[in-house]
């Protein structure tokens, strides 16, 4: 399963990173492949929320309604 | 660092750099005439003018999330690098990550990953992600390092991403799932916990979370695959960024550490050696003897829960509270960071083997001892533990006592008290010597007694000593 989250990786170009740490050739491979994954959790996440704010919005001001 | 801690009385314009501040080149931590500076060096003047410009260093101050610092005219310890001299707002006690319960390295974990946030929005980012960046202050984390900050490139994610997951999210898993004591590990591993030890030690129903499962399982995995392929450059987007920060805060937020109920955080409910009169007056006496020692940080061994911390933190500007029960100090921290302001730092240090000085050359992390010393020390219902628990004789627990500090507020058990008879129920009595007589001429070779007063309803005794000044020792009279 890993060899093939491998090949759904993009190509990266190679530089040399500008960090005083080592951030570990193995940690930003996973990230790389992680990222879109994540990004599209956190998009639907964040989309989700701005809908559940919406409704709550709406059904307040319907509830908050006179009554005729 | 920032911190008082291990402060000696130094020439006026002698210049100690900091031990444990030189893996950075963007600058370092250094003291000149007792007073503690940070050197910009003009590798990161882009990075520091951004901070500043970009308001992130203002917003993050005004939380209460990264240390105040003013810049100052001072000379720098190395011109030739130099850019700045900043003066950051000093602590009263450096604390480490091995110290700390699981609820504040999860703090800890959630404050970076709050300030890698609020970094991204204004276009820097966390260069490092290390939890000795962080401290505690008013029972909150606080980042300290300055200098973390870079500006967001167009890289991977996050740089720091294997540093936070080795320093923060390994150890979490490790105290929650398996035991809290496992937070003790960081000792031995200063750079993190590895993943692929952490992984080999976790349950496999750890791994049943899908952040989880990505930041540990498959980081560890990514890490043994892609070991000596060169560093890669992948192009992130802020949302990818933002979305890995996310992340990992529902990996932390997803561990929780359940157990608070260990034998010692139920001692002070379940105490028999007091009567609820005994314990008043107790507390009436160390709250007298504590409001008449000088004022400064005060160390309270063997703390429990921390009733004797809190009498202490109404007098006092910073009490360290020290036990070796995780969860004395896990349910200590729970209630004080509910508090608005409050001056106790709860902290798991074993008396007996207290934390010793760690990191290249034995000097980067710092020893208990060398933090100190300590205003005043409270050691109460500690000494009997220390003589029948660990064979400690008198003049031994007294020497080191004397190392820590100048005001000493003790409480002797003598060996008739339940306490001490439980202790040596299952074991041969070989303590001949272990008696207020022998106690108090042990005392009173590093000491001079201030005041001493027998707690009524037990033949327990509460003394207050001062460190002695090379006088030879005096009389014991005790207010009865």
């Amino acid at each position: 399963m890993f060899d093939m989250l491998l090949l759904a990786g993009r190509p990266f170009p190679m530089h040399f990173l500008f960090a005083y740490i080592d951030p570990g050739s193995g940690s930003i491979f996973v990230q790389a492949v992680i990222g879109g994954i994540l990004a599209s959790i956190y998009a639907i996440k964040i989309y989700w929320q701005k809908l559940k704010s919406g409704l709550h919005g709406f059904k307040m001001r319907f509830k908050g309604s006179p009554k005729k | 660092m920032v911190s008082k801690c291990g402060l000696r009385d130094l020439p006026r314009n002698s210049v100690e750099k900091i031990a444990a501040s030189f893996r950075d080149p963007s600058g370092f931590v250094f003291r000149r005439g007792g007073i503690l500076y940070r050197q910009v060096n003009q590798v990161f003047s882009d990075n520091y003018r951004l901070l500043i410009d970009s308001g992130l260093h203002a917003d993050l101050t005004e939380r209460g999330a990264l240390i105040q610092h003013e810049e100052v005219q001072a000379p720098p310890a190395e011109k030739a690098r130099a850019f700045k001299v900043i003066r950051p707002r000093e602590l009263a006690f450096i604390s480490y990550p091995y110290e700390w319960c699981f609820s504040q390295l999860q703090d800890a974990a959630l404050l970076t990953l709050d300030i890698q946030e609020t970094a991204l929005r204004r276009g820097m980012s966390l260069k490092d992600a290390t939890a000795f960046n962080i401290q505690f202050e008013n029972g909150r984390p606080i980042h300290i390092d300055t200098l973390s900050f870079e500006a967001a490139d167009s890289g991977p994610p996050w740089l720091a991403y294997r540093q936070f997951c080795q320093h923060f999210l390994a150890p979490l898993a490790l105290m929650a799932w398996r035991d809290p004591r496992l937070g003790r590990m960081l000792a031995l591993h200063l750079d993190g916990i590895p993943l692929d030890l952490c992984c080999q030690l976790l349950p496999h129903r750890a791994f049943w979370h899908f952040h989880r499962w990505i930041h540990l399982w498959l980081h560890n995995v990514g890490q043994k695959r892609i070991r000596h392929s060169k560093a890669l450059r992948a192009p992130a987007s802020l949302q990818q960024r933002l979305a890995l920060v996310d992340s990992l805060r529902s990996a932390v937020t997803s561990l929780q550490h359940r157990r608070v109920s260990s034998h010692w955080s139920q001692y002070e409910s379940a105490r028999p050696s007091y009567l609820a009169e005994a314990r008043l007056s107790k507390e009436s006496i160390v709250s007298e003897m504590i409001a008449s020692a000088p004022n400064g940080l005060l160390w309270d061994l063997g703390c429990n829960t921390g009733v004797f911390s809190r009498i202490a933190a109404s007098h006092r500007a910073q009490a360290v509270a020290i036990d070796y029960d995780h969860d004395c100090i896990e349910t200590l921290y729970r209630q004080i960071r509910k508090e608005p302001n409050t001056s106790i730092l709860p902290l798991i240090i074993d008396t007996t083997n207290p934390s010793s000085a760690l990191g290249w050359a034995g000097t980067e992390r710092m020893s208990l001892r060398e933090r100190g010393p300590a205003a005043t020390v409270l050691a109460l219902a500690i000494v009997h533990h220390w003589a029948f628990g660990n064979n400690l004789p008198l003049p031994d627990i007294c020497r080191f006592l004397a190392s820590c500090t100048d005001h000493l507020i003790i409480e002797f058990v003598p060996k008739h008290d339940p306490m001490s008879q439980l202790l040596l129920a299952s074991r041969q009595d070989i303590f001949p010597d272990y008696s207020p007589h022998h106690f108090e001429q042990a005392m009173l070779e590093h000491f001079e007694l201030c005041r001493s007063v027998a707690l009524p309803g037990s033949e327990r005794v509460l003394y207050h000593f001062r460190l002695r000044r090379g006088s030879q020792p005096a009389t014991v009279t005790r207010q009865e």
